[in-house]
């Protein structure tokens, strides 16, 4: 761009200042007519451009443009939540107090239950198991949705004696209350159903 | 010597107009650097309320390219995703409206790009040089500029020939005419130098000047 066309474009847009002022009215002086015929025409499409261009213009159905940009940055991002770079977002998460108390929480729980059990159990929903007697053995302890109820599955118990009937007893409680190995179970009614002991040789009862 | 619109009361007009547009857009600064902080800190209302602020600008410099009312809807969706996800980026160096511009410009570049119809940067001159036949029957428009019908005659004319400029040409003298942008927001927003926009300025005119030139010899 030359310096003539630099005055002549300044001078349209009113921008001449300074020593562009002076330089311009020395180039002016050298062919007026040329100037103000440029001027002119300049005047003309500008008016044109204001006819049929807008600077601002509306929005068909604003709310909903609105709610559309909001719907593709949720589907984008999953959340408009803070537009945080990535790596400031990692710093923000590792700062937080609560992030090292969930990490310490998650690790606690994991070595809890990859603890190995004393009786061998290898279950996943009962936290732990023990049984006083060695010679009985847990092979499961896990809440079964079907009857919605705990099942303790034992091995090495006597045989039940068969005139003990354990059908329509819903156990909800218990207390251990008593000499080690005695246990009272209570149904719903908090009426005693069972009662599990263990005997002189260490062998447990059922009454 | 005397400047015809150089002269001391256009430019106190000039200079009131001035001082008006910059108390408005010294308020518009303040104010979006208000939501952008809010946007940053992760409230997403106050990024709608930007929305809500600049999607008719946004809107109307996208329809003033590419002239077509579904796209541009489409298109200025994208700019205010792509601004969201700039937010962080912005330090506010520019005013929040020029930043918002520039991806505008770059999302509209991409899209014409897409669809070929660029002119390559270069005005097709085939147009102007072309025999328009119906041109041939018009009156000389300006023996009688009064006339609604040859003045609309004259304004088709000539926005035809602006939409025939390359859309570096076209984007530059819209943001100085429509937009009164400043030499230095219109190279923020379209990415180039001063110089480079008063040239493209000078040459879009220059264009326009030969066709208002072939009208009136009609």
């Amino acid at each position: 761009m030359t310096r003539e066309e630099e005055l002549i474009t300044r001078w349209i847009d009113g921008e001449l200042n300074g020593q562009d002022d002076t330089d311009f009215k020395k180039l002016y002086d050298s062919n007026p007519d040329i100037f103000d015929s440029f001027k002119e025409d300049a005047g003309i499409y500008k008016q044109v451009f204001r006819d049929h261009y807008e600077s601002e213009k509306e929005v068909p159905y604003g709310d909903f443009f609105n709610s559309q940009i909001k719907k593709k940055i949720l589907e984008e991002n999953g959340s408009p939540s803070t537009p945080s770079s990535f790596l400031s977002d990692m710093i923000q998460w590792i700062k937080s107090p609560f992030t090292w108390s969930a990490a310490a929480l998650s690790f606690c729980l994991i070595v809890f239950f990859n603890m190995p059990s004393e009786s061998g159990f290898s279950g996943g929903t009962i936290v732990s198991t023990y049984s006083p007697d060695a010679s009985v053995s847990i092979v499961s302890a896990e809440f079964n949705e079907e009857a919605n109820a705990t099942v303790i599955v034992l091995e090495g118990l006597e045989p039940v004696p068969n005139e003990t009937d354990f059908s329509g007893n819903h156990i909800v409680s218990y207390d251990r209350q008593g000499p080690p190995g005695f246990v009272q179970f209570y149904n719903k009614n908090d009426k005693l159903v069972y009662i599990l002991e263990t005997d002189e040789y260490g062998q447990p009862n059922v009454f | 010597m005397n400047f015809p619109l150089s002269d001391s009361s256009k430019a106190v007009e000039r200079l009131n107009q001035n001082e008006e547009s910059h108390d408005t857009k010294a308020f518009n600064k303040e104010r979006d650097a208000e939501l952008v902080e809010r946007c940053q800190n992760g409230d997403y209302s106050a990024f709608d309320e930007l929305i809500t602020l600049y999607r008719g600008k946004v809107y109307a410099m996208i329809y003033n390219m590419i002239r077509n009312d579904a796209d541009s809807w489409d298109l200025a969706q994208d700019v205010f995703i792509k601004a969201w996800k700039a937010l962080p980026k912005f330090e506010g160096r520019s005013a929040f409206f020029t930043w918002l511009y520039r991806i505008t410009h770059n999302v509209t570049y991409d899209w014409t790009r897409k669809r070929k119809i660029s002119s390559a940067g270069e005005f097709d001159d085939r147009i102007v040089n072309e025999a328009d036949p119906a041109a041939m029957a018009i009156p000389k428009v300006f023996d009688s500029p009064d006339t609604t019908l040859e003045r609309e005659e004259v304004k088709n004319k000539i926005t035809d020939a602006i939409d025939t400029l390359s859309p570096d040409h076209k984007e530059v003298i819209l943001l100085k005419e429509i937009d009164d942008l400043s030499y230095q927001e219109i190279a923020d927003a379209v990415g180039c130098s001063t110089g480079t926009v008063m040239s493209r300025l000078f040459y879009a005119r220059k264009k326009l000047k030969e066709i208002l030139g072939d009208i009136k010899n009609d």
